[in-house]
């Protein structure tokens, strides 16, 4: 299967991405751990850029950089610099942001991501490593707001931007490329996806088909779009708008356009800027960076990524593709498999780690520190020895995340042991008992009915029955009849 | 009227309220504002010695203005490398010197011109840090040398100074508005004087990528016999005749003392000037940015934001004005790589030929500057943008390759005293110094009054 | 050399509220700039790499730990206006 790309869509990232497992910040040494801490709180003169102040760089940052770039298959530069990017907004300080041009420490990488149709190659065009500006907010919309105000202590956060050459066909594609562009940085411990403002996108997005006919599509930028979910939606809502506009014959402009999570719209940000010219030019406060002997130190420290633990998992344990994939999106999830699987069958491992502990952490939103890899094996023993049903499997798992507690201590609280095979038995010849319509039509050839009897057993049992066993009871008790 | 280190010394713990009751007195436009007290006086080699900084080092707790009103009640909450340094070997801050607004030559401080102590109705320079000492109101002063800031302010003055290599010097806490051009030198009555304090401020600060590793090493420099001295040619252009006369005996000087001076042509020198013009309009254009009215700083009136940081910077003075719309002209994608590029590239060009030229000579000389002190009411009275080409290309040229230089009186036209610049190669600090101390004792020079 | 009005735009890209009735000195002050740089046109700079600063020193790096943050008194005390612990500004749009 091909996809067609009807719309002939075209979309490119720009992937800003906090460094914030480093320390400290970028060319200060203020902390990078400002979550919860109130306005203004985390910063010094430089983030504030009070006059004065001069910068050096975190050596972290660079280290970071150069993780990334070979996480993503790519060239890092030998000799690198930064570049003064000049724009007057209330949220930068110095007025420039402290950025990279035509050096870009990293260069020339790719990404696999699952396409629309089969495997797609999203080519990485580079990465550069910038800093973060401080943090504005509104006394009513940004577009109606009687003031502003501006909180400096993300100012200085190391970021590395990552840019993506326009190979995504659709909405989708694109968030995929961000599920696996933070899976990669997660694995690479050089971020924390889940502080606010870890990770932001802008999305470039023109529509190249109109009436079936190739056309010079107009790009437009959507920018600073916080989440996975808004990145999707932002995209389908400007693809949206584009062919809407050429349905209509009306003039696409090439523009940033900001995104309204609420509202579910993007919207024109002109600002009254006569010369959109950022005047790049040498940062003459810092020196070039010859970063090229530092790579293969980094290179020998690189984990296990994971598109390579998938394959490895597949191999080495046995289990389904499927399995290894969920497995593998998060680090954390493929170390508690690893741990469980060398303890107890690695099929039953995957299983039950991939299947039953990763949706129960997610339904009820508890990171992974929530469960112990210990009581996951003490409960897929239960049930491998028949101790308990692999229904009382789930509650244990269920309890120990609501209530916490020992999984030998569930059992007993909540008698979830398994019931004796002679109440099995004899819960079967009742049920048969009692379901004569059930035996006729089994009996006639109708299999689905030996599912109600079954059902009935368990009934009886509450639940404390090993499924298969109560069926083999009875087909047994039937074939006598 | 000057006096060194080791006579205020002597005062005792009268040093510090003496200097500070001159400062608040000084109706010269030498100081901006007076700060410090005698209790505050440490023990070190500075031990209760008043200094002053040029209004550009940021001092915590006291104003500190650049000389703009932009910048005005801008009280820091932090002082600069320099200044900490200098406390902590026992010194007193006591004031904070005038200069031309951010340093830029032509611009106008908010504080009026400096006026000379030696001749009241001529210019003290850019900065007051010269005239402090000359007035004997304190025995040194430390101020940021940018296109001559404090060389050119110290030969008007007849005091020694000294600009240090680029990185000697932490800029951390110093205000500049053109990095990659400026370093923080000192100037005193005696050279000796000026090694003291250059020795407190020097060594390596972390929080300055350009700050040197290793603390330079002012002493054991080569002796003047022997010495190969290089006149280039350029630096003598446009020169006065009366300067020039100050400039001949110093060469005598120099041959007396058993070195050997050669005039030659250095074939960059007449990009010198425009290209220190070009980097630094382009630099003060970034570096200025952060003045918007929004953290720190006085605020206009407005009720949108872009609005009201455009009204706020007119707070700088039309030459500032006009160096920042400059500098962004030339950063522009469609200048850029005409000027600014070019200057760059040019700058390399530059640094090259000194390196070759100090493959033959120990030292450069040349008058530091191309006359002695205007008058007030000059040509350059009300502020103008062309000041800095009126000095010297020599100074031009050791900012843009961070080379050590020292100024030294070589001789008097009247009552105004004239200034020679020794410039040494990169790192060779103590070569400078030495033949600096050598000439400054063998010259003698003392004004006409004073004889 | 530049025009008025490209003066004019020079003046709202630095953000600096020039008077209408200086337009004309600000060109042509600028310009004389301008006009003397052309000197550095035959600079042989073919191939010749940039300097950005005179410092001979590369890899500058400082190691990824914290020191403590000023307080927030510090940084609010020079601010022209505050909302609780934050600088105040008027809208931007
Ligand atoms: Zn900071």
């Amino acid at each position: 299967m091909v996809y067609e790309n009807p719309d002939g869509v075209m979309i490119g990232l720009e992937v800003h991405v906090q460094l914030n497992k480093a320390n400290t910040k970028m060319f200060c040494s203020c902390t990078s751990d400002y979550t919860d801490s109130e306005a203004n709180t985390c910063l010094c003169a430089g983030c504030l850029a009070l006059p004065g102040t001069t910068p050096v760089l975190n050596e972290k940052s660079v280290d970071y950089a150069i993780r990334i770039g070979l996480a993503l298959n790519a060239e890092i530069e030998n000799e690198t610099d930064f570049f003064m990017k000049s724009y007057f907004y209330p949220d930068l300080g110095n007025g420039y942001q402290v950025t990279q041009f035509d050096r870009p420490i990293v260069k020339n990488g790719s990404v696999v991501i699952e396409g629309e149709d089969g495997e797609l190659k999203v080519r990485i065009t580079r990465a550069h490593m910038e800093d973060d500006p401080g943090k504005m907010a509104h006394f009513g919309t940004i577009e109606k707001s009687t003031g502003s105000i501006i909180d400096f202590n993300r100012s200085g956060m190391p970021l590395v931007e990552i840019v993506t050459a326009p190979d995504m066909r659709s909405a989708k594609e694109a968030r995929r490329f961000l599920d696996k562009l933070r899976s990669i940085l997660e694995y690479l411990d050089v971020f924390d996806g889940t502080r606010e403002g870890a990770m932001k996108a802008d999305a470039n997005i023109s529509v190249n088909v109109f009436n079936g006919k190739r056309i010079e599509g107009t790009r437009v930028e959507v920018k600073n779009i916080s989440s996975h979910k808004a990145v999707e939606k932002a995209i389908n809502y400007e693809i949206m708008r584009q062919k809407d506009y050429l349905r209509k014959n009306k003039q696409l402009v090439q523009e940033t356009r900001h995104y309204d999570e609420d509202r579910n719209v993007t919207i024109s940000l002109r600002v009254k800027e006569t010369a959109d010219d950022y005047r790049y030019f040498p940062d003459f406060d810092l020196v070039p960076m010859i970063v090229g002997d530092r790579v293969e130190g980094i290179r020998a420290q690189m984990p296990e990524l994971p598109d390579a633990k998938r394959e490895r998992f597949v191999s080495q344990y046995g289990i389904s593709d499927a399995h290894a994939k969920s497995l593998v999106t998060e680090r954390a999830f493929a170390d508690l498999f690893e741990s469980v699987a060398a303890k107890v069958d690695q099929k039953s491992a995957a299983s039950w780690v991939a299947d039953v502990v990763k949706g129960e952490l997610n339904y009820r939103d508890l990171p992974i520190t929530a469960i112990k890899g210990d009581d996951i094996v003490t409960v897929i023993e239960m049930v491998t020895k028949k101790e308990i049903s692999e229904e009382s499997g789930v509650t244990v798992i269920r309890t120990l995340l609501d209530d916490g507690g020992k999984p030998a201590d569930i059992v007993k609280a909540k008698g979830l042991a398994m019931v004796a095979d002679d109440f099995i038995a004899t819960a079967a010849k009742e049920a048969i008992a009692e379901s004569p319509d059930a035996v006729a039509d089994y009996k006639a050839g109708t299999e689905k009915a030996l599912n109600f009897i079954v059902g009935k057993v368990m009934q009886k049992a509450k639940g404390k029955a090993d499924a298969r066993l109560a069926r083999e009871m009875v087909l047994k008790e039937l074939e006598k009849m | 009227m000057t006096k060194d280190i080791a006579s205020f010394k002597a005062a005792g713990d009268k040093a510090v309220a003496e200097s500070l009751e001159k400062i608040k007195k000084d109706d010269s436009g030498i100081f901006i504002a007076a700060c410090g007290d005698a209790k505050a006086a440490g023990s070190g080699p500075l031990s209760g010695i008043p200094i002053a900084v040029s209004d550009n080092i940021s001092t915590k707790d006291v104003e500190t203005t650049c000389g703009s009103k932009i910048l005005k009640g801008y009280v820091p909450p932090f002082s600069g490398k320099a200044v900490d340094d200098l406390t902590n070997a026992g010194a007193v801050i006591v004031g904070k010197t005038n200069m031309v607004e951010f340093g830029i030559l032509g611009a106008v401080s908010t504080k009026g011109p400096v006026k000379n102590p030696l001749d009241n109705t001529r210019k003290g320079g850019p900065s007051g840090s010269a005239a402090a000492v000359a007035a004997g109101i304190v025995p040194a002063a430390v101020c940021s040398d940018v296109g001559g800031l404090l060389r050119v302010s110290a030969s008007f003055c007849g005091t020694a100074a000294f600009k240090p290599s680029y990185g000697a010097v932490s800029r951390f806490g110093l205000i500049y508005y053109t990095g990659s051009l400026d370093q923080i030198g000192v100037t005193a009555t005696t050279v000796s004087d000026v090694v003291t304090v250059m020795d407190v401020l020097s060594g390596n600060d972390n929080r300055d990528t350009t700050s040197l590793p290793d603390k330079m090493v002012y002493s054991g420099g080569k002796p003047l016999s022997g010495c190969k001295i290089g006149i280039p040619e350029e630096f003598l252009e446009g020169v006065s005749a009366d300067v020039m006369k100050t400039f001949d005996e110093a060469v005598a000087t120099f041959e007396k003392l058993g070195a050997t001076c050669k005039k030659f042509s250095m074939n960059t020198a007449k990009y010198m000037q425009p290209v220190h013009d070009i980097i630094a309009a382009g630099e003060s254009s970034a570096m200025l940015a952060k003045y918007d009215g929004t953290r720190f700083g006085p605020r206009a009136e407005a009720d949108n934001w872009h609005e009201m940081i455009a009204k706020t910077r007119a707070l700088f003075g039309p030459v500032v004005e006009r160096r920042i719309m400059l500098g962004i002209h030339l950063l522009m994608a469609g200048q850029y790589n005409d000027y600014y590029m070019k200057s760059m590239q040019t700058r390399t060009l530059i640094i090259e030929e000194f390196e070759s030229v100090f493959k033959e000579y120990d030292l450069l000389i040349s008058p530091t500057a191309k006359d002695v002190a205007p008058e007030l009411g000059g040509a350059c009275g009300a502020g103008c943008d062309q000041e800095f080409s009126s000095y010297s290309t020599a100074i031009a040229g050791v900012d843009l390759a961070g080379l050590p230089a020292a100024t030294v009186p070589c001789g008097f036209v009247g009552k105004l005293p004239a200034g020679l610049q020794i410039i040494g190669g990169y790192l060779k600090d103590a070569d400078v110094i030495a033949a600096a101390e050598a000439f400054e004792k063998a010259a003698d020079v003392k004004s006409p009054e004073a004889k | 050399m530049i025009q008025k009005d490209e003066t004019k735009e020079l003046a709202w890209v630095a953000r600096i509220a020039v008077e209408d009735k200086d337009i004309p000195e600000f060109q042509d002050k600028i310009n004389q700039k301008l006009d003397y740089y052309t000197v550095i046109a035959d600079a042989p700079t073919d191939g010749v790499k940039k300097t950005v600063n005179p410092s001979r020193l590369n890899t500058v790096l400082r190691k990824d730990v914290v020191v403590p943050s000023m307080k927030v008194e510090d940084a609010l005390k020079n601010a022209p206006d505050v909302y609780e612990t934050s600088f105040k500004i008027p809208k931007i749009l």
